[in-house]
This record gives structure tokens, C-alpha cells and sequence, in this order.
């Protein structure tokens, strides 16, 4: 397993295999963003965690060689935080990205090139929000036979304004490609909450499907939960953990983690 | 020894009267059984003694224990021991069923709650059911056939070990095997914690398993005729409108004979 962790933009703790090589170009008077290269050379598994505490900008590149299949699961806690994330593709790379995040604001770009035929990447991003937020992430389909799902689920809990655009590119001549987004907000407030799906696609020979919902737990999933004795507070955090958890390809450990956070989030 | 009354009960969604000066009481020991049309405000009944917010209850009352619970919360209701087996189970996603029946036992027995326990007695029970292993780690119903979701509620039941247990339209859904499953696994917990059950059905093949001490038909949001096993026969035979027409002929003192059985 490769670890890196990082408070604020600076690498405090690294942990790697020869799988991988880490470049970090700090902000200078030229560069105002300090900049994370990870070149994944074989496969493996990273574990990525960011934890601010005070206001940050951060640009994160993620190379994938060609046949490598890598597991990515990144945990995002703390302040204002503005980042960018390029995730570079190469053939036959096959790329599944769990993100986990309970910070307070947050302004993030991730921009994901399938560079390489057959390259495929699973995406999953949960979200608790209890201050502005917005992602947008944009799919470059550069090459025929490549495969993207987008995975956006959110739960707002007091974020003013909570957004979630997502834009899949296929250029004509790209056949083959398959293209899955599905985001997904769960809101107690009647503050803005807006998902954007956009589908830009040039070629008749591909698969894209999109799905969209923002509302609250129904009240026949609490009317269940708490006929079976559960409290609405328990029942409210035990469907969180489904919705944000639910399904998601993680260890047990790093479940059991991230159960913790959303229960720190009700309690 | 429980008692569940409810007292001239008239309840409403949306403006709709849906009971209409409901009675019955149900003891620890006794199975009813409700039938009747679609529409009539059975499983109605279920889920207003359940506490579903979207009834709203008019006049009259429920009481468990002679303490009215009217005021309290699903989970209140569900932590006293009343258990509904529903029609149709939800799917909740994300939410194993181990997860949801640790989290329903825990709020049950709080401190005294043993996770070891809890493991062996959900294995057995699993067995018990012929349900398949797998299903403990999946989303509650997700995925589930009409069976497995309807063994998953009597799973539920007995993991929760309820003293009044209501089951809506059980039934429904179930292949013949795995009726017979549902049905007898009811009834061997009848025989082991001696509960108060209130079966809701629309069909005779469920009472061959769960055989009822008193049969009630429902019309109109209320009770019309009360009878023994003999009742559901009669039904097979003739139809509600045929059996309810000759209660109306008999007049209301039979009616009220009937009420006054309960």
C-alpha cells in the first residue's frame, strides 16, 4: 500500500513501492499553486489524505501507465481548500477513485483524460457539506473503446450552496466509448443545492447514460428504519452511511474509518 | 401477558376517512385474523398502530398495556414490542442487513446488547429460514425476490422478539415452498414467545399455516363480522359481498354481537 499524506500543500508522510513516483513542485513566486505529480508505474493501491487548516490551493496529477490498474482512495478534512486534479490515462489503465470528503468549502476541478484505448475509470466522490461547496468534473474521451463512471453522491448538511457539474466529452471518430454519470444530493435545507450533468457528444457510436437527483431520505426509508425500534437520529445516520458507503470499492478498515466521520456529523 | 386495544378508532390521510370507529383487542396468546376487500382500510390499520405520521388520528385511541400510545414515536412503539411485517419491505440502499438489525437490537437492549450474540443468534436464524448466508451483508432487500424479503421481515421478527406482532399481507408475493417456510417459522414463534398477532390476508392458504382463534372481515373502515376458522371457509365459498350482504340482512345487533366477542 502507498500512503501519502499531506496538511496543507506539503507532503508530511510518505510511504511508497517502487510503484509509484512522487514529484512536488512547492509554490514560488512563479508558481502560486504547489503542484503533486504521482506517476503510478505498476499496479497498487494509494491511499491519499489532505487535511487543511487554513486556506489552500493545490494542483494534483495523477499519471496512470499504460496496463496498470490502480486503487485510489483519498480522504479530505478541514478548511477552505481550492484544488485541481488532472488524472492522465494511458492504454488499458483501469482506475478506480473512492474520495471522501468532510471539509468545510470547497472549489474543485478534476479533469479526468482517458488518453489511451480501453482506459477506464470508476469515480466516486462523497461529499458531507455543511459549507459552500462545488465540484466540476469534466471526462475527456480521447480514445476510442474507453470507459468513465462518474459517481457524485452529497449529503448537505447546512452548505448555502452546493453544486455538482458534470461533463462527459466524446469527439467524433471516438467509438466505442461508454460514458455512466449518476450524482446524487441529499438535502435537509432549502439552501441551493444543483447538480449540472452535461453529456457533449459527437459520436453516434457510444453508450451514455446520466442521472440526477437531489431530495431528503423518503419518509417511508425512516417510517421502515424506525418501526424496527431505531431512533429518527440513529435511523438518519444509518442511512447516510448507506448512501455515502453504501457500495463503495473500499477495505474494511477504511469503511470502519469513514463510518466514524459521518457519525461525527449527527452526533 | 400484553393486551393491544384499540378503541373506537377513526382515522384520515388526506382528508380521506379511512377508519371509521375501529375496535379490537388483541391479547398475548390470541391470533386474529383481518380480511377483506382491497380498499378498506386494513393495512391501514397496521401501520396507524405502527405510528405512521401519514395517518392522522381523528378521534379515539390505541392502547398497549392500558397506557395510550398515541403520542409516541414509531420508535417508541416498535421498542415496546409491536412489530409489522410489511407488504411490501423497502429497499434501503447501502444499509446491510447486519448493520440494520445490529443498530435495531442495540437500540432494544442498549447496554445489555452482545455483539457475539447477536452474530449466532442471526446465523441460526438465517438457517432456520433457509435464507441464503449472503443476504446478511447485502443491502436490506436490495436485490431481494418477494420471498426473500418476506422471510427477511420474519427474520426481523424474530431477531426483535416482539409481544405483539402484526403482519401485513405476509403472503403476497410468496411461492408455495416459501409460504409454507413463512408460515410455519410464524408459527413456531407463536409456540415459542406466545405473542399477540394480527394477520392481515386476503387468502385462506396462509391461515392453513397461521391458524387464527378469530377471523374478522373489514368493510367500510371498521369490523362487520367476526367469526372462528369456519369464517375464512365461508369467504372462500361465497365472497365478501355475498357474506357481508347477509350481515346486513341479519341487521347490526350481529354486528354488534360480534364487536362485543372481541
Amino acid at each position: 500500500m502507498n500512503r501519502i499524506k499531506v496538511v496543507n500543500d506539503i507532503i508530511t508522510e510518505q510511504v511508497q513501492t517502487d510503484a509509484i513516483e512522487i514529484e512536488c513542485i512547492p509554490k514560488c513566486e512563479f508558481f502560486r499553486v504547489s503542484r503533486i505529480i504521482i506517476k503510478i508505474r505498476k499496479s497498487c493501491s494509494l491511499e491519499l489524505s489532505y487535511n487543511t487548516t487554513e486556506e489552500t490551493k493545490l494542483d494534483v496529477t495523477i499519471l496512470v501507465d499504460k496496463g496498470v490498474h490502480v486503487n485510489i482512495f483519498e480522504k479530505r478534512t478541514g478548511e477552505k481548500t481550492k484544488v485541481q486534479y488532472n488524472y492522465m490515462l494511458d492504454t488499458d489503465a483501469r482506475v478506480e477513485v473512492t474520495k471522501f470528503y468532510m471539509a468545510h468549502q470547497i472549489r474543485e476541478l478534476s479533469q479526468i483524460h482517458l488518453n489511451g484505448e480501453k482506459a477506464f475509470i470508476d469515480y466516486h466522490l462523497k461529499t458531507i457539506a455543511s459549507e459552500k461547496q462545488k465540484y466540476d468534473v469534466v471526462v475527456y474521451h480521447h480514445a476510442k473503446n474507453t470507459i468513465s463512471n462518474v459517481y457524485h453522491h452529497g449529503v448537505n448538511v447546512g452548505s448555502e450552496s452546493f453544486i455538482f457539474n458534470v461533463t462527459g466529452v466524446i469527439p467524433k471518430g471516438n467509438t466505442g466509448c461508454i460514458l455512466n454519470q449518476q450524482s446524487r444530493i441529499l438535502t435537509n435545507t432549502l439552501n441551493v443545492c444543483k447538480i449540472c450533468p452535461n453529456l457533449l457528444i459527437d459520436e453516434n457510436d457510444v453508450e451514455a447514460n446520466h442521472a440526477a437527483h437531489i431530495g431528503t431520505f423518503t419518509a417511508e426509508e425512516l417510517f421502515y428504519i424506525m418501526s424496527r425500534g431505531i431512533s429518527k437520529k440513529e435511523s438518519l445516520i444509518l442511512l447516510t452511511e448507506g448512501f455515502l458507503l453504501g457500495g463503495l470499492p473500499i477495505t474494511e478498515s477504511q469503511h470502519d474509518v469513514l463510518k466514524k466521520e459521518v457519525e461525527k456529523v449527527w452526533r | 401477558m400484553h393486551t393491544l386495544t384499540i378503541k373506537k378508532l377513526w382515522v384520515k390521510v388526506e382528508e380521506k376517512e379511512i377508519l371509521k370507529d375501529f375496535s379490537l383487542e388483541l391479547k398475548s396468546g390470541e391470533i386474529h385474523a383481518i380480511m377483506g376487500p382491497n380498499g378498506v382500510g386494513k393495512s391501514t390499520l397496521s401501520k396507524v398502530i405502527m405510528g405512521d405520521p401519514v395517518y392522522q388520528v381523528i378521534k379515539g385511541d390505541i392502547l398497549f398495556d392500558g397506557k395510550s400510545i398515541l403520542t409516541m414515536s414509531v420508535d417508541e412503539r416498535a421498542r415496546l414490542g409491536i412489530f409489522l411485517g410489511m407488504q411490501m419491505p423497502l429497499e434501503i440502499e447501502g444499509v446491510t442487513n447486519a448493520d440494520f438489525m445490529r443498530s435495531a437490537l442495540h437500540a432494544k437492549e442498549k447496554e445489555n446488547f452482545k455483539l457475539f450474540e447477536f452474530i449466532k443468534k442471526m446465523d441460526h436464524t438465517v438457517d432456520e429460514l433457509k435464507m441464503n448466508k449472503d443476504m446478511i451483508h447485502r443491502g436490506v432487500n436490495v436485490g431481494f425476490s418477494g420471498g426473500e424479503r418476506k422471510k427477511n421481515e420474519i427474520l426481523q421478527m424474530y431477531l426483535l422478539q416482539p409481544h405483539m406482532v402484526l403482519l401485513d399481507e405476509i403472503d403476497s408475493g410468496l411461492d408455495v415452498d416459501s409460504l409454507r417456510v413463512v408460515g410455519t417459522e410464524v408459527m413456531n414463534y407463536y409456540r415459542k414467545e406466545n405473542p399477540g398477532m394480527l394477520v392481515i390476508t386476503h387468502y385462506q392458504r396462509l391461515l392453513d399455516y397461521i391458524v387464527p382463534d378469530f377471523v374478522h372481515i373489514m368493510k367500510d373502515g371498521h369490523i362487520v363480522e367476526t367469526g372462528g376458522k369456519e369464517l375464512v371457509r365461508e369467504i372462500e365459498a361465497y365472497g365478501y359481498t355475498e357474506i357481508t350482504k347477509k350481515t346486513q340482512s341479519i341487521g347490526t345487533c350481529v354486528v354488534k354481537e360480534s364487536i362485543t366477542h372481541e
